[in-house]
């Protein structure tokens, strides 16, 4: 009996031989075979997903990427103790900056995703060619974008193409910057633009206006410092504006009013924009510029991280348009009903007896929501123009009639009167200058002066060399400005990095 | 694993049968405290003509009574006939055992063996023999049934009834010797006297404690690996409503961080020191043998019986691939084989009082509203253009009707701290319910809790079940089963970092509520931003409740004497649901914003583990023998996560009971998880002459959550212990009662991390196009295959030493190990498209001392006083880190990163910059260099290049303490006993992150009163920069000044306790009674300035130490009552 029962209970202790293979239910493997196409359309869709880059959080309150291009200028300020702006004011910067290791991260994620995406396509062969052929496009547009974000910041950097397997993949070395334009963004771009895309897409995708945008910049750039690359890439570049120009899809807005209503959103002006949506993600450039604490708005907190320096706005022509209260900038709100006890006088009115940027001033979010849905642009219709004034007088040593239109457009909305029978310095100084008045706080102006080694002084007008330019707040551009410092993380963790010169 | 059902049947013939009975083990457990239970049982034999040998078997099956014999002697004995009913053992033994031949009774075991000087029976009474009486207690003063009394020098000789009485007939010269197992031989002259009482002592060498180990127990004298053990009367011996805060400062080298006044306390357990980076570092818990009990602190410590905690490799190496952070064993409460039921209350109601702290206060209206102004006085300095440019608006009582008066002068002064903490009432009742009888035995216990904490309307009630039986079926086969229910539910707003934010930050200016009933805000005050603290009680919710069912069947099955077998099938379920309402008109949270936000969430765990070891035990020869157990187990956990979200509410009313009533409803989410582990283990014992002790302890196992090629590991150890006392050169010695030297080797492993690790994997997110998600896939994951468990190895050196007569305990370990193959989050170059990736890289060493010295200092019938002394010391280091050794920062404060992991520095170290002080006005120019004014804040300048960056970031700290020390003291006086713990924790740093709001800054939240010690020109001498209005610029940043020793001595407890003596309790039928009362907390000397140093606000492996708004922790005071009957 003893023995019986023994057996009997010991039997039924079998073991299965699969015991320890527990496969995830939740999440799909790189190892899944996937052909619908709405995962074709869902890899495709992970290259935007960092696009975000030009405007996230970098880990600080109220801290955001767009602040560190536009503290490098000179032209700002800030209110916010923890935005680190200190460092940016005395031109100091540390490769421990988490505005600068957010650039680099978010740009390679992005280059990874695109990576992945564009050998998965390749998979999908079921599928109508076309569309597979236009998905691609746009992940090369996106490879390319990030990619030219990197060799602007950062110079040479590491090159990845394919997706990475294994962990000895990773220890690469910094390829030189002109084998990325010359190998990446140039090839990615012009691929792209062979596709059937639509000139206009108001949907937030790219589009072969974007592409066409994207290369006349890094055509222009490329032409600039540090490539210098020839008068050839003018003339590459300013046939892609035209391009823009001559498709009749895009136009300026009338007014400086519809930059800032969400319901704008990738219409009209803007070409390519980060997407932002009331309820699924908010741009948070919008609180950060408001007044500190002011207590004007229904966000939780207003910033005050970004500030227009007195100097910069002051400069603009008198009568400029831009310039006026409630265009680009603003000094006077009033307080929001949810931080101020009825009857205050705030509530009518507040002089903030300074200068803030109103360009991303979404006065539904500010008043009711909260929360606001407005893009953050990426490229804009009158960046296009400019940017083919520019290149057209330095590809043919004078300004044409179609060069001074598109500048004079641009003027024009601004109250401003026409340009006309300027020399080529003249002219490329009138379009800077737009370029200033026009695109700033974008995220452009830096990557203006960093391609033309030169830095507008605000009290003069003039254009002074960037090395040795003293800012606003007494410190000297030097040569190492002119890049960031690859991040210390990045350095620790790849041994073959080397870092740019002076940090 | 079939084979095994052939497992030899280890014959009679190869061994003397000479067997503990697998009973032991419960036995053990039971433990009740010599009981004398062969004066209990009673037998009922009837055999005619039989062997010796089947009426010992006989009185084996009837009884708990087990037989230590070599069979030869037995075996010739003539036959005989026993005819007995509901007589003792004795009555029987002495019947059929012939003279030469003695038999001697332990407790349930019972040794044969031949008699030296054979028995001569006391047949006639001799003349000047006297008729003595007395009565043997215990050292309690209780009877003691069944001890033996016997004349010097003679067989003669009686044992006492059940009330420690006996009678004896003496020479009235005699000597008598009285002796019990567990206690000290006492040798009475009678000198005349024909009463003798006698109280005995305990011997602590005989008193043999018996230590949970592993799948199995040992005597404590045969321990070979680090154990520490804390019994029931200890673990109890403070009001405590969970494990963790009852084992607090009870064993060296276990560090328990109480770090909250939280309900659930907030427990964070260390085993010497930390082993890992990116894996758990919490110990591995096994209740009952159930391996990974899912919430430790939903098990109320009343049910406990004994707490184990193994510390050395020796002893986890059982528990292979989880034993790396030490292991603790719980053994919860059977019921009785007395025969005689029991019932017991334990009760106790405390009162926490906020504990006040000098060292952390904050500015009241009038001093808010001085500094305020002071702020704005200083703008011009700071900020020149802005000021000209009129930039900055003071805000003036004028226009701020609602909080000044007519006079300018501030209308109302809230305390804020003692708005959001209140003193709270707590109750904690416990009913138990034990019986049964040598086959078939059971308990009951019955636990209900309400705990109220500081926070104002935060609490935790528990209801919980345990119920168990405990079944003989026939001699060979004995079944069992433990059914724990628990019901926890609560609210708990501690996690909101915002609500313990706002209680320092709101403005005194601002009241709870207006005089017309509507709630006071900051956001009354321009440039202030929040509601108060005292509205967030209101309008959130974070209501949670917690089930958990634990169930454990056993069988236990005698193969032979000496071979049994024990299968255990074990379950534990738990299902935690979690509901969380913001209200439609609170602004934080997005409540308003949304409408009201109602969620729902739950999680559902289910473990379940099978077990199966054979266990054997033989003895050799005479003076060595070995036990053997060899088992296998299975293994499964699964979770299984749902979320749901609706917001924008018609009314508050409805809160997460209606979700359809919100008109938007967000995406439901869920995810589960599985992952299964496959074991192999075996143990063997090997002791000679118990001398010389061996241990070799091995587990194999197989983990789901680990990659393919390294699926099965080995955890090997090896222990040799050396009881020097039982060497001839020691034995007699008067000193030297115990002195055992131990050694021990051996390698574990932390198999703590998520499941799945191993795959490469393509997220999922979104991304918008046309207002509306689109959904993406990338790789998030770059998977390895490679992955494996962190290796431990340690060796330890041990002495356990018993000196006079057990005046003297000690137990000294000291431990080196290493963890290898460190499973690190290891940071992978963002070229790679990724942050990180689990890799097993990296090595951190840890290496310490512990010592437990317990003393008897006064031992006498009236008066007693013990103490114990635990202390331990402990060093981290990390050797290794990632494939260059980068550094890794673990949590970052909201001004900068705070803490590193760096080679050669221990785990958490801090980091910052280093606080010089404050410029100057005669260092203008030294400031000027650093863009800085008199006033503002001087740091050092690390690297020298006149710029203050992170660059200048230094280690400055460590939040490990360089040594711990818990004095306990225990006094009994008659019937009152008094205990006393302090708790001394020393050389450790907390990272006062809360400086930044409450100093660097001021006029827009409340500062602490450190602040009116600001730089002024007629106060330069000080840490603190000059106030100014915080938009024009204050530094701050993690740094030495925010950085604070938080070394401290806390007063843990005090008891002082009364028992109800004898006559009282039997007139009121009760059986032991005892009230006491008790502070817990009452003194805490630091020089730490928050609340309290033992504080940890971040998650994570290294939060402790990290002091970002902390709370208050409570003084708390408790009556108590126990009553058995």
């Amino acid at each position: 009996m003893r023995y019986i029962a023994l057996i009997i209970i010991l039997s039924v202790l079998f073991s299965c031989d699969d015991f320890l293979e527990q496969n995830p239910t939740g999440v799909l493997t790189s190892e899944s075979k996937l052909s619908s196409p709405e995962s074709a359309l869902a890899f495709t869709n992970s290259a935007y997903d960092n696009i975000t880059v030009s405007n996230s959080a970098a880990g600080l309150w109220g801290g955001f990427t767009p602040l560190l291009l536009e503290y490098m200028t000179g032209k700002s300020t800030s209110e916010n103790s923890q935005s680190l702006f200190k460092e940016f004011q005395d031109l100091n910067l540390s490769a421990r900056s988490p505005y600068i290791e957010q650039w680099w991260q978010g740009c390679y994620a992005g280059i990874a995703k695109c990576n992945l995406a564009l050998s998965k396509l390749d998979e999908f062969d079921h599928l109508d060619q076309e569309l597979i052929s236009n998905y691609k496009s746009e992940v090369l547009y996106l490879r390319a974008q990030y990619y030219f974000y990197l060799v602007r910041l950062f110079g040479d950097v590491p090159k990845v193409k394919n997706v990475q397997t294994e962990l000895g993949d990773l220890q690469l070395t910094r390829s030189p910057l002109k084998e990325i334009y010359d190998e990446i963004i140039i090839p990615d771009l012009l691929e792209a633009e062979k596709s059937s895309l639509p000139f206009k897409d108001e949907t937030g995708r790219v589009s072969m206006g974007a592409i066409k945008t994207l290369l006349a910049d890094v055509y222009l750039t490329y032409a600039g410092y540090p490539v210098q690359g020839g008068a050839e890439y003018y003339e590459e570049s300013a046939q892609r504006s035209l391009d823009v120009i001559n498709s009749g899809v895009y136009s300026l807005f009338q007014s400086y009013d519809e930059f800032r209503n969400p319901s704008n959103n990738n219409s009209t002006e803007f070409i390519f924009q980060t997407q932002y949506t009331v309820n699924l993600r908010s741009n948070q450039m919008v609180s950060t510029v408001l007044p500190s604490r002011s207590g004007m708005s229904a966000f939780g907190l207003e910033y005050g991280s970004l500030i227009p320096s007195d100097d910069f706005v002051k400069s603009y022509a008198s009568g400029d348009l831009r310039a006026e209260e409630k265009q680009f900038f603003f000094r006077t709100y009033k307080g929001h009903p949810s931080k101020f006890s009825e009857g205050a006088p705030e509530l009518e009115f507040i002089d903030f007896n300074a200068f803030y940027i109103h360009k991303f001033f979404d006065q539904q979010a500010i008043d009711v929501a909260g929360q606001s849905g407005l893009n953050w642009t990426i490229y804009r219709y009158a960046d296009v123009l400019l940017m083919y004034a520019e290149a057209q007088v330095m590809a043919d040593g004078t300004p044409n009639q179609q060069a001074f239109d598109a500048v004079n457009e641009v003027r024009s909305r601004a109250n401003l009167d026409p340009v006309s029978t300027m020399d080529l310095d003249a002219f490329r100084k009138a379009v800077w200058d737009e370029r200033y008045f026009e695109l700033c706080y974008e995220n452009k102006t830096w990557f203006d002066i960093i391609r033309t080694r030169l830095i507008r002084d605000d009290k003069s007008g003039t254009y002074m060399n960037f090395e040795g330019y003293v800012n606003i707040y007494g410190k000297a551009y030097s040569q190492k400005h002119l890049l960031f410092p690859i991040p210390l993380r990045e350095m620790q963790t790849n041994f073959n990095l080397s870092q740019n010169f002076g940090y | 694993m079939k084979n095994c059902t052939t497992a030899p049947l280890w014959r009679e013939k190869l061994f003397r049968i000479m067997k503990l009975t697998s009973f032991l083990l419960f036995c053990v457990i039971m433990q009740v405290a010599a009981s004398g239970y062969s004066q209990k049982a009673r037998l009922q034999i009837n055999m005619k003509n039989a062997e010796v040998k089947d009426v010992l078997e006989e009185i084996k099956r009837q009884s708990e009574f087990d037989f230590l014999y070599k069979s030869d002697l037995i075996k010739s004995l003539p036959k005989v006939t026993v005819e007995a009913r509901e007589v003792q053992v004795t009555e029987i033994l002495d019947q059929i055992i012939p003279d030469d031949l003695e038999y001697e009774i332990f407790d349930r075991n019972i040794i044969i063996r031949k008699n030296p000087h054979p028995v001569v029976k006391p047949v006639e009474m001799k003349e000047d023999d006297v008729d003595i009486s007395g009565k043997i207690t215990d050292e309690n003063g209780q009877g003691l049934p069944g001890a033996s009394v016997i004349e010097k020098g003679t067989s003669n000789g009686t044992t006492t009834d059940l009330d420690g009485n006996f009678k004896l007939a003496l020479d009235e010269a005699a000597t008598l010797v009285v002796s019990f197992v567990g206690y000290k031989t006492a040798e009475i002259e009678l000198a005349g006297r024909s009463t003798i009482d006698v109280q005995m002592e305990l011997d602590a060498e005989q008193l043999e404690e018996i230590v949970v180990v592993g799948y199995g127990t040992v005597k404590k004298s045969d321990m070979t690996g680090s154990v520490g053990s804390v019994k029931k009367e200890r673990l109890l011996d403070r009001p405590s409503v969970n494990v963790g805060q009852a084992l607090t400062g009870k064993i060296a080298g276990v560090e328990v961080f109480n770090n909250s006044g939280r309900p659930d306390g907030k427990i964070k357990i260390r085993i010497r020191g930390n082993n890992s980076i990116t894996a758990s570092n919490d110990p591995l818990y096994v209740v009952d043998g159930i391996i990974g009990v899912s919430d430790i602190n939903l098990i109320s410590p009343n049910n406990i019986e004994s707490l184990e905690v193994l510390k050395d490799a020796s002893a986890t190496a059982i528990y292979g691939a989880r034993g790396a952070n030490g292991v603790i064993l719980i053994t919860t409460k059977r019921g009785t084989e007395t025969g005689k039921g029991s019932i017991s209350y334990n009760g106790f109601v405390s009162m926490g009082i906020v504990a006040e702290n000098q060292n952390l206060e904050f500015l009241n209206a009038e001093e808010w509203w001085s500094v305020y102004n002071t702020g704005f006085d200083n703008i011009p300095k700071y900020d020149p253009v802005g000021f000209s440019q009129g930039k900055y608006n003071r805000a003036s009582p004028d226009a701020l009707s609602l909080l000044f008066g007519a006079d300018g002068k501030p209308l109302y002064d809230t305390d804020w701290e003692k708005e959001a903490y209140r003193n709270t009432v707590s109750h904690n009742h416990q009913l138990s319910f034990r019986n049964g009888d040598k086959n078939t035995s059971y308990s009951l216990f019955l636990d209900y809790m309400k705990q109220e904490a500081l926070m104002d309307k935060n609490y935790l009630e528990r209801y919980s079940g345990q119920v168990n039986v405990d079944s003989k079926l026939n001699p060979w086969l004995k079944v069992g089963m433990n059914v724990v229910l628990n019901y926890n539910t609560g609210n708990d707003l501690y996690n909101l970092y915002g609500i313990k934010r706002l209680a320092q930050e709101a403005i005194p200016l601002i009241p709870v509520k207006y005089p017309d009933g509507s709630w006071g805000s900051n956001r009354d005050f321009p440039g202030a931003v929040q509601d108060t603290p005292a509205r967030y009680f209101e309008d959130l919710v974070n209501h949670s409740t917690t089930r958990q069912a634990i169930s454990n069947f056993y069988l236990d099955f005698e193969i032979t004497d000496q071979l049994s077998f024990k299968s255990t099938f074990a379950t534990d379920s738990r299902n935690r649901k979690t509901n969380n309402y913001v209200s439609r008109d609170l602004i934080q949270f997005g409540g308003r914003n949304a409408g009201g936000i109602a969620r729902i969430s739950t999680r559902n765990d289910f473990y379940w583990q099978n077990e199966n070891y054979f266990n054997f035990n033989a003895d050799l020869d005479q003076n060595s023998s070995l036990n053997f157990m060899l088992g296998f187990s299975w293994q499964e956990r699964t979770a299984e996560l749902l979320g749901t979200e609706s917001r924008n509410f018609v009314d508050d009313f409805y809160q997460w009971h209606n979700l359809q009533n919100g008109t938007v409803n967000m995406p439901s989410s869920s995810s589960d998880t599985k992952s299964s582990l496959n074991s192999y283990f075996a143990r063997f014992n090997y002791n000679h002459s118990n001398k010389y002790l061996f241990t070799l302890t091995g587990r194999y196992d197989g983990s789901s959550k680990f990659g393919k090629n390294n699926k099965y590991a080995f955890f090997p150890s090896l222990a040799f212990a050396w009881n020097a006392s039982n060497e001839n050169f020691l034995m007699g010695n008067d000193v030297f009662d115990n002195v055992k030297f131990r050694l021990s080797l051996g390698q574990t492993g932390n198999q703590e991390i998520g499941d799945y690790l191993y795959a490469q994997y393509l997220g999922s997110s979104n991304v918008i196009f046309d207002n509306e998600f689109s959904s993406t896939l990338y790789r998030n994951s770059f998977g390895n295959p490679d992955l494996k468990w962190e290796t431990t190895t340690q060796v330890d050196m041990g002495l356990d030493l018993s000196l006079i007569n057990g005046r003297v305990d000690m137990t000294l370990d000291l431990y080196y190990k290493v963890t290898d193959d460190l499973l690190l989050n290891a940071p992978i170059p963002y070229s790679s498209g990724l942050n990180s990736l689990t890799k097993n890289i990296g090595s951190v060493e840890n290496k310490g001392l512990e010592a437990m010295i317990s003393t008897y200092n006064i031992n006498t019938s009236t008066f007693s006083w013990q103490s114990t002394f635990n202390f331990a010391t402990n060093k981290n280091k990390i050797l290794k880190l990632g494939d260059n050794n980068e550094d890794i920062f673990p949590t970052k404060h909201a001004t900068g990163q705070m803490q590193i992991l760096r080679v050669d520095q221990p785990i958490g170290a801090f980091w910052g910059l280093t606080r010089l002080g404050t410029w100057n006005t005669d260092e203008a120019a030294e400031a000027a260099e650093f863009g800085r004014l008199p006033g503002d804040l001087k740091y050092e300048d690390l690297n020298g290049d006149n710029i203050i960056n992170q660059d200048d970031f230094g280690i400055i700290g460590n939040s490990m303490p360089d040594w711990t020390l818990t004095v306990f003291n225990s006094f009994k006086y008659k019937n009152f006993d008094m205990s006393f713990d302090l708790r001394f924790v020393q050389g450790i740093d907390v990272m006062n992150a809360g400086t930044h709001n409450r100093e660097d800054r001021s006029g827009v939240a409340n500062s602490s009163k450190t602040i009116l010690n600001a730089w002024t020109p007629e106060n330069q001498n000080t840490m603190i920069a000059q106030i100014r209005y915080m938009r024009t610029y204050y530094d701050s940043q993690p740094d030495t000044h925010w950085l604070q020793d938080g070394s401290f001595v806390r007063l843990q407890n005090v008891m002082l306790g009364y028992s109800l003596p004898e006559p009282i309790l039997s007139k009121l039928g009760i059986s032991q009674s005892r009230i006491y009362v008790s502070g817990q907390n009452l003194l805490l000397l630091t020089g730490y300035k928050g609340y309290d140093p033992e504080v940890s606000t971040f998650e994570g492996p290294f939060g402790q130490g990290v002091d970002d708004f902390g709370e208050p922790r409570a003084k708390t005071y408790t009556i108590g009552l126990n009553i058995n009957f």
